[in-house]
């Protein structure tokens, strides 16, 4: 008798399980938000399975190297924890967060910035990194050296587009939010997206122009 | 209309992020589908946005990844309090303050203040002058002395302030705070108002202490101010202003004359108008009380008259006129409290 009740409740484990799972992560997030705020911190776990690809992702396109993306996406996390108390549940959850995200990458690289003014070390990295391009923008035949060719210039065109455009064409390019949906994050008007935008791809369009093929291999303009 | 290169070029970046507006779109298109270099430009940026899209740096480090960056923000959230949302930290207050000891606390706290509040008003010191009176003989030096009895008596407030006021004004203070309108002199004087002798004002004084009283003395304290508002503008030099006092004090004589509601509301418009720009064309701060007086509580009516923004953007102008007469304090009298 006490055989069948064991494997019966197993099956109702492995089928409830998973229920519970899928009901857990169908929640809204300011349900969610409901949740840890009265005491349940263990439902923050599924805003952070929620939202990690999409945060690591702006963030990474943001900074040069996967470590400080890394830190970045769990310290935007752990600051939106914190402020958790604040959070104004009219508002999006990811909108808000996004917003934590990209305050910490453009602190983050505006350090790093002027740490690689201040230090000779760095600027003997930075050239290094020039050079590492030199050498790869030689005449490589193979595909995966043209690959990291190509992935350099635009990771170093990225880099260089000025603050306030670089955050713009990140979250529209890489995460395609809305103009209203980056107006919003950012704090400013939707035309300014709109121009910020248009700025940031003549830039782009201008320093990546010898690498851009059309679709049948030719340049443009050939 | 079509479009020119340019404005085509603009927008090519909205265009690719299918951000225009139906209308913007249609135009851009016409403009691609007969301009061969807008078309190439467009096809450019496509293949630009397309070589960032497929070089830009890896976005995905792998399931493991995800998997251990979870349990890190995990860990590194556990060591940290709990969030606590911000109206959770009222209902915090709202606990202390239900303790007994708060709340008992409190309670003595409330019972003093409402003794000393009650000390203050019915305590005064033998052989002083009743307030209303001192703020009287202030205000009105050039009235006649108020008459002992009603000087030496604190509830005679009423008798005190107004018994002494000239005899327009006193009708006028028997009217309703609704007809604030109606309070000036030159109505009373143009309704030709009857005198009124001064002992009319003690019958209704109501027993010292009570709450009547206090109610009584709050109005009589609300009148007195009203009044201090109310005293007439100098003598007009310039035929403008003499002119929009003379149509002042016609429209006033008519509105105390009238009955009919209609005609009411038509007089009291033009007179709103003109007082507004007597005020305005005096810039004295009589004049401009006197047409505030009047704007600002009957603004529903007036809006519906003159539209709200006329309204509001005369109301904001005779304020800022106000507060500039009030800075400029040579031209106010400070009357003592």
């Amino acid at each position: 008798m006490a055989a069948p009740s064991v494997q019966t409740g197993i099956i109702a484990l492995v089928v409830l399980i998973p229920w519970f799972r899928r009901a857990w992560e169908q929640c809204s997030d300011a349900a969610i938000v409901r949740l840890v705020l009265r005491g349940q911190p263990a439902a923050y776990a599924v805003l952070v399975r929620r939202y990690e690809r999409r945060i690591y992702a702006i963030v990474r396109r943001m900074v040069r190297t996967h470590e400080d993306a890394d830190d970045l996406a769990q310290e935007t996390f752990v600051r939106a924890y914190q402020s958790l108390g604040t959070f104004d549940a009219s508002r999006k959850f990811y909108t808000w967060l996004c917003r934590i995200a990209i305050n910490l990458a453009i602190n983050f690289t505006e350090k790093a910035r002027r740490r690689a003014t201040e230090s000779l070390d760095a600027h003997a990295e930075s050239a290094g990194f020039e050079a590492e391009e030199s050498v790869g923008s030689g005449s490589n035949p193979s595909a995966q050296a043209e690959h990291d060719e190509l992935s350099a210039a635009v990771e170093k065109a990225l880099a260089a587009l000025p603050e306030g455009m670089r955050e713009v064409f990140i979250l529209r390019a890489f995460d395609d939010l809305s103009y209203e949906e980056i107006a919003e994050i950012l704090s400013v008007p939707r035309g300014t997206v709109m121009s910020r935008l248009a700025r940031a791809r003549g830039r782009l369009q201008t320093v990546l122009r010898p690498f851009v093929r059309d679709e049948e291999g030719r340049a443009p303009g050939e | 209309m079509t479009m020119e290169c340019g404005e085509c070029l603009d927008l090519l970046s909205a265009y690719l992020d299918g951000e225009l507006s139906d209308a913007e779109r249609a135009k851009a298109d016409a403009h691609l589908a007969q301009c061969a270099r807008c078309r190439r430009e467009l096809a450019v940026r496509r293949a630009t946005h397309r070589l960032i899209a497929e070089h830009a740096p890896p976005a995905d480090p792998g399931a493991a990844y995800w998997d251990e960056f979870v349990r890190r923000v995990e860990e590194r959230v556990r060591e940290l309090p709990a969030p606590v949302a911000s109206g959770a930290k009222a209902s915090r207050l709202a606990r202390l303050f239900a303790s007994p000891t708060v709340r008992f606390a409190g309670g003595i706290a409330v019972a003093a203040a409402v003794l000393l509040v009650a000390l203050r008003l019915t305590y005064r010191p033998s052989g002083s002058l009743p307030k209303a009176a001192a703020y009287k003989s202030a205000a009105e030096p050039e009235a006649p002395a108020p008459q002992k009895t009603d000087a030496a008596r604190p509830e005679t407030l009423a008798g005190a302030g107004v018994a002494s006021m000239p005899i327009q004004e006193k009708a006028a203070s028997r009217d309703t705070a609704g007809e604030t309108l109606l309070a000036s002199h030159e109505i009373a004087l143009a309704a030709g108002v009857p005198p009124q002798r001064s002992g009319e004002a003690e019958e209704a004084k109501p027993a010292r202490g009570g709450m009547a009283y206090l109610s009584q003395l709050h109005a009589e304290r609300a009148r007195m101010e009203e009044k201090r508002l109310l005293i007439p503008p100098e003598e007009a030099t310039d035929p403008l202003t003499r002119s929009l006092r003379e149509e002042e004090l016609r429209l006033r004589g008519e509105l105390a004359r009238s009955t009919d509601t209609t005609r009411t509301n038509a007089l009291n418009r033009d007179l709103a108008d003109v007082l507004y720009r007597l005020a305005t064309c005096t810039g004295d701060w009589r004049d401009v009380n006197r047409a505030l007086l009047l704007w600002r509580p009957q603004y529903d009516r007036l809006a519906a008259a003159f539209g709200d923004s006329t309204v509001n953007a005369r109301l904001a102008r005779l304020e800022r006129l106000l507060l500039e007469r009030i800075a400029d304090s040579t031209r106010v009298p400070v009357v003592p409290r």
